[in-house]
């Protein structure tokens, strides 16, 4: 939408403060990773760079420095038609970065790469941030987001369902829960109501405990004299904290249920 | 709002604006095989058009039936090839003058229809044509070629005045006869010519006033007489040759040094010829102030698609264009249509989010290519293609303008077609379509109108009027000549529009697809 490929129904999408249509450069403000596969199949990946360098008014050796960025090599001189996805991706980050902007859109960047280019761009995606660069993730991939995204946004059907932090959301997930590893679950539920918890049981020997700090659970335990074997602060994933978050939202996941 | 980016982008950019996205739309065309093969199959199959015209040869046949070698025509003071045979009853007179002469009667006959150009030798029937011709004449020689000035009654056009072949000037309108005849006058002062016409000898019109440059001090100065042959196109296709006469009297010349003797000369013809006794050998009488002048032929352009007509156009040389025109086309449409296929379109307006600068900038890229392309192969078509033709028949003059614009013109209808095709495939977005709309708007009505009857003759006409195809007449070698009536049908390779009125249509059908191509870019997403 900010590269106005879709025409907004309304409103305005401004990068940097000023309209795509009016940069003079677009690619030096930002960066897009659209679609891996949209390439010209008989075009080398240096050739598709280089177009798109001509088209900013970058020099071709911006091109050298963008394929050995992302590790495609010697590969680059090669028609992208006969690349995997993996390579395609990092073709198209290539492009994304061509410009060295301070934006970056990437579309599911993390498809298609093996577990070795995952952790390359897990480090790339951190270190483009660190430089002070805006990375805009969009990604299915929960997990990879976790460990990579500092904000979130969660759009579901068109609309904004949560715009947090990261670390916020899944604190807010997780409540102040606290699991509870004990012999003596009986003994210890008495203790702990006593103590103005709520206590529910989990599995076999644990029990799931809220509205009470784990320092004071450990306090009121020892104070009843119930065994205990771990204390152990509850700490809800990013795909929880979604699904906690969408839970409510029947309509979209009746509709789409990823 | 949300507002991005403390990062600032270390890289430089050079220029600004239009070039550099020429530039990366060129680095797209160049970087993809097929498109660059595609691109050098233009000149390949343009040129190839001129190899397959090897076999073509002269026809005509002489009075025997056996083969005639074809001569080169004579050219006139323009350059341009002419017919030049007449009868000529001559003086040859010095300085200026002014001759006058009163016809009553032109007549004539030809033979029947031959469906063969073989001479026929009797069985003449009587008639003139409508461009059967009978008048005065300053003429520069005797030579076939040589520049004049003549004012004459015809069959069919009333009076003319007519010069150095291709000039042409309407008198007074009407048939000549005993009762209603025609007083023609021609007076030289210096190197101006000047006509005028009477009907009664007493109030004249001035016709028309030329200036021959390269007429000699002493100039032949006569009556003459000359008819052309005629085709019949229905039933069949057929032709035949004519003879006209034309009765002069009052004949009055005013020039110093001027006699009562007149020479009688066939111009173009040879009566004791190989081929034996023409039919139609010229000849004049000369008794009681009454002279009759009796010729075949005619003085006028060489048109080769007459009954007798000599030699082959230029123009065959770049028939292959209309082959070139396919890659071109192709490669214009595939430029973008590829684009919309893989997505890469959205990368494009990414980086170039002016689309309707990105949509001119593909059309620079294409059109340049193909303008070079199509400027080697017009040139290469041409010189070789005209080499190959004079193998086998005289290859119709015609002036380094208009063969600097026949190979222009033909790069520039291809290139100005590749847009065309751009614009197209950007309306359709899928190759297919592309390419079908292609065909479509400008193949199928080139074809319906340039293939020998498909259609009707003014459907054909009218298609290349209105239709992209009309740009041909860019390859147009030799104009279509009013006072010469000959096949000039599109599949002979004559158009209804000028080079630069055909080629004006390509134009404006492109700048409107152009347009709606720029439209709907705008208006919908990607």
């Amino acid at each position: 939408m900010p590269l106005i490929l879709d025409a907004p129904d309304e409103g305005t999408a401004l990068i940097g403060g000023t309209p795509h249509t009016a940069l003079h450069a677009p690619l030096t403000h930002i960066g897009a990773l659209l679609d891996a596969g949209a390439l010209q199949p008989s075009r080398s990946a240096r050739n598709h760079l280089l177009w798109l360098a001509h088209s900013q008014g970058l020099p071709a050796r911006r091109v050298d420095e963008v394929v050995e960025q992302v590790g495609l090599g010697s590969a680059a001189r090669r028609r992208a038609g006969g690349y995997s996805l993996g390579m395609r991706q990092r073709l198209g980050i290539a492009a994304a970065l061509l410009g060295d902007p301070g934006a970056l859109m990437l579309d599911e960047p993390f498809n298609g790469l093996d577990p070795e280019g995952m952790a390359w761009i897990r480090a790339l995606l951190r270190t483009l941030a660190r430089q002070g660069r805006a990375v805009l993730v969009s990604s299915h991939l929960m997990a990879e987001l976790e460990d990579t995204a500092d904000h979130l946004v969660v759009v579901g059907r068109g609309r904004v369902i949560a715009d947090t932090g990261v670390a916020d959301m899944i604190a807010a997930a997780s409540g102040d829960r606290v699991h509870l590893r004990t012999a003596s679950p009986a003994e210890a539920m008495t203790a702990l109501a006593n103590a103005g918890a709520t206590a529910v049981f989990g599995d076999v020997d644990q029990l799931t405990v809220s509205n009470l700090p784990a320092e004071r659970i450990v306090a009121a335990l020892t104070r009843a004299a119930v065994p205990f074997s771990e204390v152990s602060a509850h700490r809800a994933s990013l795909e929880e904290a979604y699904m906690e978050l969408t839970r409510d939202k029947v309509d979209f996941r009746a509709v789409s249920p990823e | 709002m949300t507002t991005l980016a403390s990062h600032q982008s270390e890289v430089r950019t050079g220029r600004d604006g239009f070039g550099r996205l020429v530039h990366a739309e060129w680095t797209k065309l160049r970087t993809v095989r097929g498109w660059v093969v595609a691109l050098l199959l233009i000149p390949v199959l343009t040129g190839l058009g001129a190899l397959l015209l090897t076999n073509v040869s002269c026809s005509l046949v002489g009075v025997d039936g056996q083969p005639v070698a074809c001569v080169a025509p004579a050219t006139g003071p323009g350059g341009e090839a002419v017919a030049d045979s007449f009868y000529l009853a001559r003086q040859a007179l010095a300085g200026d003058g002014t001759i006058t002469a009163r016809v009553t009667s032109l007549a004539g006959r030809h033979t029947p229809v031959s469906t063969s150009p073989t001479p026929v030798t009797g069985g003449f029937e009587p008639g003139v044509q409508p461009w059967s011709k009978a008048g005065i004449m300053i003429s520069a020689g005797t030579a076939q070629g040589s520049a004049y000035a003549a004012m004459m009654v015809t069959g069919g056009n009333g009076v003319r005045m007519q010069w150095n072949y291709t000039g042409d000037s309407a008198g007074l309108p009407g048939t000549v006869s005993a009762s209603s005849p025609r007083w023609l006058r021609l007076t030289r002062s210096g190197d101006t010519l000047t006509g005028y016409d009477s009907s009664d000898g007493t109030h004249w019109n001035t016709v028309g006033s030329v200036v021959l440059s390269s007429l000699p001090s002493s100039a032949q100065i006569g009556l003459f007489a000359t008819s052309p042959s005629y085709i019949v196109l229905a039933p069949t296709f057929g032709g035949g040759q004519s003879q006209a006469t034309g009765t002069f009297d009052r004949i009055a010349l005013t020039w110093p040094g001027a006699t009562g003797r007149w020479i009688g000369t066939g111009i173009g013809s040879d009566p004791a010829g190989p081929n034996g006794p023409d039919p139609f050998t010229g000849s004049f009488t000369h008794a009681n102030d009454t002279i009759t002048v009796t010729g075949s032929g005619d003085i006028a352009p060489e048109v080769p698609e007459t009954w007798d007509g000599v030699g082959v156009k230029a123009q065959d040389a770049l028939t292959g264009t209309v082959v070139g025109l396919i890659p071109a086309t192709i490669v214009a449409a595939l430029f973008v249509t590829a684009e919309y296929r893989r997505g890469l379109i959205r990368l494009t307006f990414a980086a170039a989010p002016r689309r309707g600068r990105v949509l001119a900038a593909k059309a620079v890229a294409v059109g340049s290519a193909t303008f070079v392309a199509g400027l080697v192969g017009a040139a290469i078509a041409l010189a070789s293609g005209i080499r190959l033709l004079s193998a086998g028949s005289p290859v119709l003059p015609m002036s380094t303008f208009t063969e600097v614009r026949m190979v222009v013109g033909t790069a520039a209808l291809l290139a100005v077609a590749a847009v065309l095709a751009l614009a197209l495939g950007t309306l359709a977005r899928r190759g297919v379509t592309a390419v079908t709309a292609v065909i479509a708007v400008i193949f199928v009505p080139l074809l319906l109108a340039t293939l020998p009857g498909l259609l009707p003759l003014g459907t054909q006409e009218w298609l290349l009027r209105v239709t992209p195809g009309a740009a041909f007449a860019v390859i147009q070698s030799l104009p279509a000549y009013h006072q010469v009536l000959g096949q000039y049908q599109p599949a002979f390779g004559y158009f209804p529009l000028s080079a630069a009125a055909g080629f004006a249509v390509l134009c404006a059908w492109t700048a409107a697809a152009l347009a709606a191509a720029g439209y709907a870019l705008r208006r919908r997403d990607v």
